[in-house]
């Protein structure tokens, strides 16, 4: 489903990256550094935004990719990349895939050795994601 | 550079906007002045509030393009192409809607006739000149303005104009009239809207006649036909200006065009003439119709439609890619043209997308061309390579199929000649100025619309472009202003991609300080360089910094040879050159973590001046290679001094250092501490002092040296990320070695007044708690603390700064609500003990500057001086020494101080008991003179033994004491007695109010009254305790012996007095007195004698009788009546002899009033007086004279008044002591 996942954190600095494709790295790199721009803006017009919805929906489509973007109450930041090709994927499909990255996440802060603002390195997280962006 | 003219940019007619041209006859603007005026008042000043059409001047013998043979059967009509290249061109500049004849002419003009005939040979040879075009033609008379009468009123004016429209054969709207004189602008305005109408007119009539061609067109073979007179209506229609018409014309045209089959001889038409309409309708839609979301739907739609497809051959590849690169780029201009005109973008939907999506297919197109156009002969490239060829006569034709149709087979060598013709060109474009043009437009537009990230993004596409262009130092200035941000942002792929860029821009620039700066940063942990890639960027550090020439690393991108010629000569120059060998690297800014990183701190929050501040600096390595230092250094910022430079470490020129301490190298995660000091100065006092920079110092002074500049704290937590510190205290760290994490900035000390000199102690030589009332010694002993001067000046300041607010209610009897009533101030401090000076703080000066004392020799300087309390309760007594030191500045005030917490007693409660005289009971009343007892009773609070020295009463008038006098009475029972912790001691003196009978006549007092009766004073001082010298305070302890001579000598008696209770005093007429022995024994007769006082003036009838007892035999009179002479006494004596022993009641002593006749003699109780004392009371009256007077009561008061009055005054038993054995019983003797 997913071609890129990532995990930002609150000081917009990327916690957790994976590709599919390890190729594209540094493209994809990019491509959610810039979506980044359109979720601060998002936040920054909050004001009539549901604060308990944590998923802000579609960032920005390009040719190829469409971009998703999520932040939970720590403004900590997931980002999904989709090719603009599989349409058959539906919002609320979208919305499931950042829950359980949601859910992911909390186990990895819940560690006691991660110190929070870390980059991720936890395997059982990178499984997780790798099973989410799958479909599975 | 500026971007070269592409072959695929629009045609420039389609892009100027589509207005409808008129063209203008008849006018000699170079000669004629008013010609002249009336052309510029029609072509100038064409804003948007005027009518859309544009004008063209036409020369008398104008020709127009001739019109072609209409067919009469399209049936067998094949079209060779969609669109000719020349039609729009035709319509906007060659062929007026309207051509307007100009002539100078007057109603009343003198040659009408022979004007009016050239005026229509005019407008013949026009009209001949036009063929048949359905061009409009109008006349305009050029009149003067005076002529001008009101239109319909000038008979002949609408006579002559229509003979001249006869002549000209125009209809009535086609003839105009312009008076050039004042209102020009206004008549100007009118007419141009008469000429706009004439153009619809016109236009509408062609689309007529070209939709009248649809109908003969077939579907087999006439698909360019109906694209083409789509798009013919359309234009019209936009030159008509009904965009609504156009719009839906084009979106037509733009249907066919898609339904059209792609071949490859046609390919390239379709895609050129698709984005043209595409062009149209997006500008149709965005500037005049306002249709945004369609807009930018038929963008996305057109796109999709062509993006895919292959047009063309495979060797034209690029073309493709130029295309799409012009539409993204066309559409974004149109986008930010509507922008400016209002359209308000957003975010995620504006102008700066499309340039992007622009600038990547340039960069596509580069690509490929550089592929495609490789073996292009480089000598051929400035040549016009289609010099000799013929232009195509359709938009999008190839040059080698011009004049065929779609079906017609190729040349195929003169299409290969073509292609190769092509490539040649293509290699002639320069692509990199191109893509930096249209990504410099998208940043702009990132930038407006708030995508710093995205804008990022461009800049370092457009450093790469630059890169590639092979303009280093632009592409490395670019990515200097990037690397910032993503390094503050911790992005390390994205900043590794840059710096590694950026990292070969400096090599191959030779700009030394970029490339150590960018060198360093590299070596930094977070950035993901491959090991050897960093170990070889270290070493050509090493060499940079040894002046020699650095080399490329091996793993950086493919630089073209000539660049890296040039750059080994730059660096050979730049190695010799003279320059400054310093090059200071800052390593703030978020945190260039490389190489090492440094912590400085104070290692105190504050240093005495006298003291040295000791500065920490802990480095840790940070580089994967071992790595060496000069110098480390610290800048301190102190207020006083500005800018302080503290060498904190320096690596040894000598090899032999091997402690270590200065040892500057390290290996990769080694943490070393660094210490050094500094003195303070004395003008930083109460201030703070910051480490503003730490520096390294990388390579020799001698050859060149980089200096790391690490701004300290106030630059904020650099090191550690933004997210809380306190969480890093929960990285492990290597064991057994410098926790690096763990150590705690601290930036900034406070410079305090060295430590005092003088060291100021207390002792005393009571214990401590003060007693209320007492001085209480305080001994200030001050001791020099190895200052070897001579002090110049020296002041005691003794203050009290916490006196108890409230008093508190110990002991809460007089003596404390007395206090409070007395003192303003409760505590004194006094050289002396006395109250002669009255205040709560004092000031000892010990040393002046002028006085020789001894003291200044002195080692230790003792002084004293006295608390004394007036209320319990805590204090707090402060004492400050203010000293100097000869030779030293007076400005320089030292102090030291120390502060006395002193708890204060009531030592004494007093409280006083009035007792009756008889028998000892406590009274609140007594009698005009009669003796009553004072007693006073002491309890001792004080913690220590107090010594009573003397008690006095002090009487008040009108009391005295008994046989010792009035006023001031000396107590003696109590003096000289010691009171311990707690114990008590009661004083007692006998006391009578009113002189009694001493003093007859003189009783001015009312019959009851209260009066005060004096004060009770005590005088002590404290007794010799076991604690005696015990010390409190610091000071040493002293000599005992010598302390007690001392203070027994100053020993004063504190006097703390009470007022004696008030007591009410009645007067009473007669006073009766008892006198007989303490006790009695068995058998022996003891005398008991009554005296009876009369203290009124009157004389006193009384009935006197004693009881029998079983107790006592007695002698004396059992029953007898009295008359007592006024003021004076009667005595009665008993001689009673004891029958029994113990405590046994003594006979009873009755007295009854007495009746004026004597009678009543066996009225022995007050039950028999009580029923004749109706009778009697008056005799009283009229007997008892004046010393009756107050005695005017009934007989049964007095009666009772006496009896309460002997009930009080005697004694009711009296011990008898058993008969001793062997002794005789004796009579009583008298």
């Amino acid at each position: 489903m997913a071609v890129c996942v990532a995990v930002i954190g609150k000081d917009n600095s990327p916690k957790y990256i994976l590709c599919l494709n390890p190729n594209q790295e540094l493209q994809f790199h990019y491509r959610v550094h810039t979506s980044l721009d359109v979720v601060e803006e998002k936040l920054k017009t909050t004001g009539d935004r549901d604060v308990r919805e944590l998923y802000i929906g579609q960032l920005y489509s390009t040719e190829e990719h469409k971009i998703f973007g999520y932040v939970t109450n720590t403004r900590i930041k997931f980002i999904v990349v989709v090719e603009s090709s599989s349409t058959s994927l539906r919002d609320n499909e979208v919305r499931m895939m950042f829950r359980n990255l949601h859910a992911a996440y909390t186990d990895v802060v819940c560690n006691p050795f991660y110190i929070p603002g870390d980059p991720i390195t936890s395997k059982n997280f990178d499984n997780t994601v790798r099973r989410i962006v799958s479909g599975n | 550079m500026s971007p070269t003219v592409d072959s695929h940019d629009l045609p420039q007619e389609l892009c100027v906007p589509a207005l409808a041209p008129i063209g203008f006859t008849g006018l000699d603007t170079l000669n004629n002045a008013v010609h002249r005026a009336v052309w510029d008042a029609f072509s100038n000043g064409r804003t948007g509030d005027r009518v859309p059409i544009s004008f063209m001047l036409l020369s008398p013998d104008q020709e127009f393009p001739p019109m072609k043979s209409k067919r009469n059967s399209y049936e067998w009509y094949v079209p060779k192409g969609i669109l000719k290249v020349n039609w729009m061109e035709k319509h906007l500049r060659k062929l007026p809607a309207v051509i307007v004849i100009f002539y100078d002419l007057d109603w009343d003009d003198p040659l009408w006739n022979e004007k009016k005939q050239e005026c229509a040979s005019r407008v013949q040879s026009v009209r001949a000149a036009l063929e048949g075009r359905g061009c409009r033609i109008a006349v305009t008379l050029l009149q003067q303005a005076s002529a001008a009468l009101p239109s319909g009123e000038d008979v002949m004016a609408i006579e002559r104009g229509n003979a001249l429209r006869t002549a000209c054969a125009l209809n009535a709207k086609s003839l105009f009239v312009l008076p050039h004189g004042d209102h020009l602008h206004g008549y100007i305005l009118r007419l141009e809207k008469a000429f706009f109408e004439l153009s619809q007119n016109y236009y509408h009539q062609r689309i007529k006649g070209v939709r009248g061609h649809l109908d003969q067109l077939n579907r087999t073979s006439h698909h360019y036909l109906f694209v083409r007179h789509q798009f013919k209506m359309g234009f019209y229609s936009e030159l008509k200006q009904d965009y609504s018409l156009a719009h839906k014309h084009y979106m037509k045209a733009y249907g066919h065009l898609l339904e059209l089959r792609i071949l490859e001889n046609n390919s390239s038409e379709i895609r050129a003439v698709g984005g043209y309409i595409n062009y149209m309708l997006c500008r149709l839609m965005f500037l005049h119709l306002n249709f945004y979301r369609e807009a930018i739907a038929q963008f996305r739609n057109h796109i999709d439609q062509f993006r895919t497809r292959m047009f063309g051959p495979r060797e034209l590849e690029f073309e493709h890619h130029a295309w799409m690169c012009n539409q993204f780029g066309t559409f974004g201009d149109l986008f930010d043209e509507a922008v400016n005109r209002g359209l308000p973008g957003i975010q995620v939907q504006h102008p700066g997308y499309y340039y992007q999506q622009a600038a990547l297919h340039a960069v596509e197109r580069k690509k490929s061309c550089m592929e495609l156009c490789k073996d292009v002969d480089a000598a051929q490239v400035n040549v016009d390579p289609f010099a000799g060829w013929p232009p195509p006569e359709f938009y999008g034709q190839r040059p080698w199929r011009v004049g065929k149709a779609v079906g017609d087979p190729s040349d195929t060598a003169r299409e290969k000649e073509g292609i190769l013709a092509l490539q040649a060109k293509e290699k002639a474009v320069n692509h990199s100025s191109l893509i930096i043009s249209i990504l410099g437009s998208a940043i702009s537009q990132f930038k407006t619309y708030n995508c710093p990230r995205m804008r990022r993004h461009l800049v370092i596409q457009m450093a790469d472009e630059y890169y590639s262009f092979q303009d280093y130092a632009k592409a490395l200035a670019l990515l200097g202003h990037v690397l910032w941000e993503h390094r503050s942002e911790r992005w390390w792929l994205l900043l590794t991609h840059a710096l590694s860029r950026a990292l070969v821009c400096a090599f191959l620039t030779a700009s030394i300080q970029e490339f150590i700066a960018l060198s360093i940063e590299a070596l930094g942990p977070n950035v993901l360089l491959s090991h050897s890639r960093k170990a070889s960027i270290f070493s050509n550090l090493c060499k940079v910094v040894k002046r020699l020439l650095p080399e490329l690393d091996t793993e950086a991108d493919v630089v073209p040879e000539s660049a890296k010629e040039t750059s080994r000569a730059l660096w050979e120059t730049a190695a010799t050159a003279n320059s400054v060998p310093l090059v200071p690297v800052d390593m703030v800014g978020g945190g260039i973590a490389s190489l090492a990183e440094c912590r400085a701190r104070f290692s105190s929050a504050s240093f005495r001046l006298d003291e040295q501040a000791k500065v920490e600096v802990y480095v840790r390595s940070l580089c994967e290679q071992r790595v060496s230092f000069e110098r480390l250094s610290v800048v301190i910022n102190g207020p006083a001094q500005g800018p302080m430079h503290v060498a904190v470490a320096e690596a040894g020129s000598s090899e032999d250092d091997l402690d270590g301490s200065t040892n500057l190298t390290f290996e990769y995660g080694e943490v070393k501490l660094y210490t050094a000091t500094f003195p303070l100065d004395s003008r930083d006092i109460g201030k703070t002092m910051q480490i503003s920079v730490t520096s390294l110092q990388f390579g020799r002074d001698s050859e060149r040296f980089i200096v790391l500049r690490y701004l300290a704290v106030g630059a904020g937590e650099t090191f550690t990320p933004s997210t809380c510190p306190e969480l890093q205290n929960f990285r492990s760290s290597p064991a057994g070695k410098i926790h690096y994490d763990d150590v705690r900035p601290l930036g900034s000390t406070t410079v305090l007044p060295r430590w005092p000199r003088l060291l100021v102690q207390t002792s005393f030589d009571w214990d401590p708690p003060i007693l209320v009332g007492e001085f209480f010694p305080v001994r200030v002993e001050l001791t020099s603390l190895g200052e070897q001067r001579r002090l110049n000046s020296l002041v005691l300041q003794v203050r009290v700064t916490g006196d108890p607010v409230t008093t508190s209610g110990i002991g809460s009897t007089d003596v404390g609500k007395d206090a409070t009533v007395l003192q303003s101030q409760k505590t004194i401090i006094s050289t002396t003990p006395t109250y002669l000076q009255q205040s709560n703080d004092l000031q000892l000066v010990l040393i002046s500057h002028s006085s020789e004392s001894q003291n200044r020799e002195s080692k230790v300087i003792q002084t004293e001086f006295y608390v004394s309390a007036l209320s319990p309760g805590r204090r707090e007594i402060c004492i400050k020494a203010l000293y100097g030191y000869e030779g030293e500045g007076d400005a320089e005030g030292e102090e030291a101080e120390t502060k006395l917490v002193l708890e204060t007693l009531d030592p004494l409660s007093v409280s006083v008991q009035i007792l009756s005289l008889g028998r000892l009971d406590t009274v609140s009343s007594t009698l005009m003179g009669e003796p009553f007892l004072l007693v006073p009773r002491l309890t001792s609070h004080a913690h220590c033994t107090l010594r009573i020295t003397s008690t006095y009463f002090n009487l008040a008038e009108n009391v005295r004491a008994l046989g010792v006098g009035e006023g001031f009475v000396k107590g003696n029972q109590m003096c000289g007695l010691e009171l311990g912790p707690k114990e008590g001691a009661t004083e007692a003196l006998v006391v009578r109010i009113g002189s009694g009978s001493s003093s007859p006549g003189k009783e001015e007092l009312p019959s009851s009254s209260t009066m005060a009766t004096g004060t009770f004073s005590v005088c002590w001082v404290r007794g010799a305790s076991p604690t005696r010298g015990k010390k409190t305070g610091r000071g040493p302890a002293g000599d005992g012996s010598q302390e007690e001579s001392s203070t027994s000598s100053r020993l004063v008696p504190t006097e703390t007095s009470v007022p004696l209770p008030r007591v009410r005093v009645d007067w009473t007429p007669l006073l009766i007195e008892a006198e007989l022995p303490a006790h009695g024994w068995m058998r022996t007769a003891m005398p008991v004698l009554y005296r009876i006082h009369n203290c009124t003036h009157g004389l006193l009838r009384l009935q006197l009788s004693m009881e029998a007892s079983d107790a006592f035999m007695f002698a004396g009179h059992i029953q007898t009546p009295l008359c007592i002479l006024p003021h004076s006494v009667d005595t009665f004596t008993f001689n009673l002899y004891p029958l029994l022993s113990g405590l046994v009641a003594l006979p009873r002593l009755r007295l009854s009033v007495q009746g004026g006749r004597g009678g009543g003699g066996e009225d022995e109780g007050g039950g028999e007086g009580s029923r004749q004392g109706d009778g009697d009371g008056t005799e009283f009256v009229q007997m008892g004279g004046d010393g009756f007077a107050q005695w005017r009561d009934g007989h049964s008061t007095r009666q009772s008044h006496l009896r309460d009055l002997l009930e009080r005054s005697l004694p009711t038993h009296v011990y008898i002591m058993p008969q001793a054995k062997g002794k005789a019983a004796s009579l009583p003797s008298s």
